[in-house]
């Protein structure tokens, strides 16, 4: 092959990669865009005015952006409050679940006991309740313990969970034997073991349960409409909800409201998705 | 773990931002947040006002809240109208009922059937509280047994609104409404505009699925919607709505929609679906409550919307009163609530009742006063000299006598009923029902849940 | 035999007994050590969990009063004509179309673009950020956004259909179209999970496996079909079994979306279960509770169904 020749050929090597990339870029924009698209909307609705917001066609760009429609929105409805309400909400249940279920998980993978197996398979059904069929009961419950209104009945519900149970459970058996008779050498305790030894080793997963428990707590919408009248009781999803029945031209600052409370989880994305990946990939998906 | 610290630092942050915001934000009726002195009752009162309605409540109870120190006002907000009701219900059973709970007039048969208020009788009597000056209507309406049972608060006159512009772009006096609901479907022939390929630009109204429609219909023509005298004269066992009128009215809305004259815009849980479809230009009329007037006064003032507004009584069959029934709000103290509680809510219920702040009412809202003296004030003046819209409402309370038909019915079980009245309507609407057969198929419907629902409380 | 021989002989039962004893109180004890570490999560399964599950059982037999105090026995009868009734027959078919039309979407979708965002490309992690961006959005969140979007007044997409030459379509008030749209909110909103965990499994595949299949000539289609997927097929086993569980909950964006219409068109049995019990005015939680417990045998039913049928068809190392 002569010089020039594979010139050339390297030229549309070249060419060919460079097409490749940019196919793919190409794709990967599109679809990005298609997902992100509803976001996006939201965000531009959110900094419209009230006068661009009904416009037809409707606006793709706020070229006038409306700043203050974020002090508005924290106006109109006491979304801090909502929000703190969520966050605690939020956070109790999962400090709550990551106690219950290290426990429990430590119970099924190390001890030995009768019934083991049974009490394992009890915990697993409790995935196959859907909280609906739970939520009459439930509420006479909380309406007799005098709860309403208050942060017991959005979270003691749910402080235990099964499914963490369970992936805490096959992690915790990934845990070498090793490990465990050289902890008993040293006179370690269960209690000591548990603590100082596997909860590290479990970093991940307990970081990416966590993360999951966090956002489906967070998501809570059917439950605390139920077990909260008082406006200041009320989570940031229910208080956007309301904010549906808002005046007509308000569309923005509903918008704006929505932008707000989306922000902690869209933070806390941002931070720990590579953790969320990891933890997940630490072998608890293997069945 | 720097993120996490990071994550953690956030999260502090806005908590305290939460913490400290919170007192401000929200329904600040605390005033100057002084410590409370002692011997201060503090009750929660219950409503589902939203929009400038809301602003106008908040202002009144902050008001007092800071007139006095006897009473401490808390307002909280429960959903709509339904939804009131049905918080209500659930706080029942736990005992977790307010002091005072603002109502729409319907639930009344419902809230004395529970037992669970305190009819507002026994404070009249107790004080000798002068009623004279209250538009009778509305306290006929929960007086059963000639004892006053609610406390009636506040009008709603069901309004046709419309575009004045669109009326006088297609050679409609603007006006002269339609008085009844074939010269609605007249006007709206003409309204009709379609774009190239025959789709419908605008219609003539924006029509959302609301039973109310229907019982004012019936109320306008003189009908009685459940027997016993609208359930006045005894508790209701069955429904008459299905006669003639009931029949003329579903065929017209079936009609309507048919031939495109008509918008359908849903259910509306948020209320605002009919009134935003005019105001975006596609329709040029639609039906609200006089609740709604200030809200949609204020937007309009806005200038967004190519929108010059119009009211009139909302139209109902023709040959009927042109009077489509009044519809007292009401105030309701709960047994609940200890003694003290049940006097503070009095005093509060006595205080809106004034002359001063139903006149003040009035004009943030568009709710009429049941004070009839709250007219010759000034701030109920301006209004109605600011916004000419204001008088049309007033014109038709003070004109619409006080029967039971035009009373409306007091019926037990009337949200459920009504839940069957919508779907028949979205059956011939949304579906392809035949209009008739729909309405037939409701009132076997609605009888077979007022008879369940009179059998069970007879237990 | 002497005597200490016969004293052995009845000595022998009695150590076996005591032994088994021992055996049976020392179990005791290692069961009561390890209820120490269970109680916490079994006292909040009883009382949230199973405790519901049964009173729900329970209330099915009773009619509700008109202020949803507990009425008369009714014994089956109440079962009986719930459980036949045309409506609940209709959220059966609802709710089955729903998951039709919500799970295998997911998965499929975020099988996508998770393989799309596998690549070894510079910047690849915005795009792994915004793909799983759905997360970050709640029920109420995303319902509002797509409630905004499908406005006929205002609605982006309604504007799209109109240049499409359609007219103003109202989807989510048309019986036909409004649970596709409702569906499409919720795969929209499940999106950015179903991506993260089915990424996270794509992870998990050594590149050994890859390129010991190249070497044997495989590329593409080939590659995906007998190394991904199948290394695969754990994580979507469980996307699939997770994600019907959580289609077979949905609430929150038919409440805010639709009430559960138009005409009962995105009435699932959930949402049919919130309004007997809280949408009424007269609620009616006996009604309620036959169909909270027929859901609930109902996805046993689909969880043991997956487990037993699909299972067979993963890979497991």
């Amino acid at each position: 092959m002569d010089v020039a020749t594979t010139a050339k050929r390297r030229g549309v090597e070249r060419y060919r990669r460079w097409a490749g990339y940019a196919l793919r870029y190409a794709v990967l924009i599109v679809v990005g865009g298609i997902v992100v698209f509803p976001i996006y909307m939201t965000v531009v609705n959110s900094l419209l005015s009230s006068t661009t917001i009904i416009a037809w066609p409707p606006e793709l760009f706020p070229f006038d952006p409306q700043w203050g429609n974020f002090k508005k929105a924290l106006d109109e409805v006491p979304l801090m409050r909502y929000m703190l309400n969520s966050l605690i909400m939020a956070g109790v249940i999962v400090i709550g679940q990551l106690v219950t279920s290290a426990l429990a998980a430590y119970a099924f993978a190390f001890l030995r006991f009768p019934g083991r197996t049974f009490l394992f398979i009890l915990f697993l059904s409790t995935l196959m309740v859907p909280w609906e069929v739970s939520i009459v009961p439930n509420f006479q419950t909380i309406q007799r313990l005098g709860w309403l209104d208050s942060y017991q009945a959005l979270t003691v519900p749910f402080l235990a969970t099964g499914l963490g149970t369970f992936l805490l459970r096959q992690h915790f058996l990934t845990i070498p034997q090793e490990l465990r008779d050289a902890a008993a050498i040293d006179g370690y305790g269960h209690i000591r073991f548990l603590i100082f030894v596997v909860l590290p080793l479990s970093r991940a997963i307990l970081a990416a349960l966590a993360v999951f428990g966090f956002l489906q707590a967070w998501n809570q919408y059917l439950w605390p409409l139920l077990v909260t009248n008082e406006d200041n009781m009320r989570t940031v999803q229910i208080g956007l909800a309301a904010l549906r029945g808002r005046e007509v031209d308000t569309f923005n600052i509903t918008m704006a409201a929505t932008v707000i409370s989306a922000l902690p989880i869209l933070i806390m994305l941002v931070l720990f998705q590579r953790q969320l990946v990891r933890g997940l990939t630490a072998g608890a998906l293997k069945g | 773990m720097k993120k996490a610290l990071i994550f953690l630092v956030l999260l502090i942050v806005a908590a305290s931002v939460a913490a400290c915001g919170g007192e401000e934000e929200g329904e600040p009726v605390d005033g100057d947040g002084a410590t409370p002195a002692a011997g201060l009752v503090e009750i929660t009162f219950w409503h589902s006002e939203v929009a400038s309605n809301l602003d106008t409540i908040q202002r009144l109870a902050r008001r007092f809240n800071s007139e006095q120190d006897e009473v401490k006002v808390k307002m909280a907000f429960q959903g709509n109208d339904e939804e009131t009701m049905l918080k209500f219900m659930a706080s029942l059973g736990s005992g977790d009922v307010p002091a005072i709970i603002y109502l729409a007039e319907v639930d009344a048969q419902r809230v004395m059937d529970s037992g669970a208020a305190t009819p507002v009788q026994d404070f009249i009597d107790r004080e000798d509280y002068d009623l004279s000056d209250f538009d009778e209507k509305s306290i006929q309406y929960y007086t059963v047994d000639g004892q006053l049972h609610g406390m009636p608060f506040a009008i709603a006159v069901p309004l046709l609104y419309y575009n004045k512009l669109d009326f006088s772009e297609v050679g409609l006096d603007p006006e002269q409404p339609p008085s009844d609901l074939e010269e609605l479907r007249e006007a709206s022939q003409k309204l009709v505009e379609r774009d190239s390929h025959g789709n419908i630009l605008r219609a003539g109204i924006a029509l959302d699925i609301d039973p109310w429609y229907f019982e004012l219909t019936l109320a306008e023509h003189g009908d009685f919607y459940v027997n016993n005298s609208n359930g006045r004269d005894g508790r209701a066992t069955e429904v008459l709505f299905d006669g003639p009128t009931g029949q003329a009215f579903f065929r017209w809305w079936h009609e309507m929609i048919e031939e495109g004259l008509a918008t359908n815009v849903g259910r509306n849980p948020g209320g605002d679906a009919a009134l935003l479809t005019m105001g975006v230009g596609r329709a040029a009329m639609s039906f609200a409550s006089s609740q709604a007037l200030r809200s949609v006064v204020d937007v309009l003032e806005r200038g967004n919307m190519d929108v010059e507004l119009g009211v009139g009584a909302q139209p109902g069959i023709s040959g009927g009163t042109g009077l489509p029934g009044v519809y007292s709000r009401g105030l309701w103290i709960l047994k609940g609530r200890p003694e003290a509680e049940q006097e503070a809510a009095w005093k509060f219920i006595k205080w809106l009742l004034e002359p001063e702040q139903q006149a003040e009412w009035y004009a943030g809202t568009g709710l009429l006063p049941v004070r009839i003296s709250a007219y010759d004030l000034p701030a109920a003046q301006s209004v109605m000299v600011e916004y000419p819209h204001f008088r049309v409402p007033v014109e038709l309370v003070l004109e619409t006598p006080s029967t039971p038909e035009s009373l409306g019915p007091l019926l037990g079980p009337i949200r459920d009923v009504r839940e069957v009245v919508a779907t028949a309507i979205e059956e011939t609407v949304v579906g392809s029902r035949d209009p008739i057969e729909a309405l037939d198929d409701a009132a076997a419907k609605a009888n077979d849940i007022i008879q369940n629902y009179n059998r069970r409380l007879g237990e | 035999m002497d005597a200490t021989d016969a004293t052995a002989n009845q000595r022998l039962p009695l150590i076996a007994v005591a032994r088994r004893q021992l055996q049976r109180l020392r179990g005791v004890n290692r069961l009561g050590f390890a209820l120490i570490f269970l109680i916490p999560s079994l006292v909040i399964f009883g009382a949230f969990v199973f405790y519901p599950l049964l009173k729900a059982v329970y209330l099915g037999f009773y009619e509700t009063d008109n202020f949803g105090n507990q009425g008369d026995f009714v014994g089956l009868d109440q079962y009986r004509t719930v459980l036949t009734s045309e409506s609940f027959r209709h959220s059966l078919w609802i709710t089955f179309l729903f998951a039709l039309y919500t799970v295998p979407p997911g998965i499929l979708l975020g099988l996508a673009l998770a393989l799309l965002a596998n690549q070894k490309l510079p910047g690849i992690s915005i795009f792994r950020l915004m793909f799983s961006s759905t997360v970050a959005t709640s029920v109420a969140v995303a319902s509002l956004m797509w409630l905004t979007l499908l406005n006929p007044n205002v609605g982006l997409l309604t504007y799209f259909l109109v240049e499409a030459g359609l007219p103003r379509l109202d989807l989510l008030n048309d019986p036909d179209w409004a649970l596709p749209a409702v569906s499409a909110t919720t795969v929209w909103m499940s999106l950015g999970l179903a991506f993260i965990v089915i990424l996270a499994g794509l992870q998990t595949i050594p590149d050994e496996l890859y390129e010991s299949a190249r070497v044997e000539g495989a590329s593409g289609w080939r590659l995906f079909w007998h190394v991904t997927l199948p290394m695969l097929s754990p994580t979507l086993f469980f996307v699939s079994v997770v994600g019907t569980i959580f289609a077979f909950q949905s609430f929150g964006q038919i409440h805010i979306l639709t009430r559960g219409g138009p005409l009962d068109a995105t009435e699932v049995i959930v949402y049919s279960i919130w309004e007997d019990a809280f949408g009424k005015g007269t609620p009616a939680y006996g009604v309620a509770s036959v169909q909270a417990v027929a859901l609930f045998v109902l996805v046993l039913g689909l969880t043991v169904f997956q487990i037993r049928f699909l299972e067979r068809r993963v890979f497991y190392q």
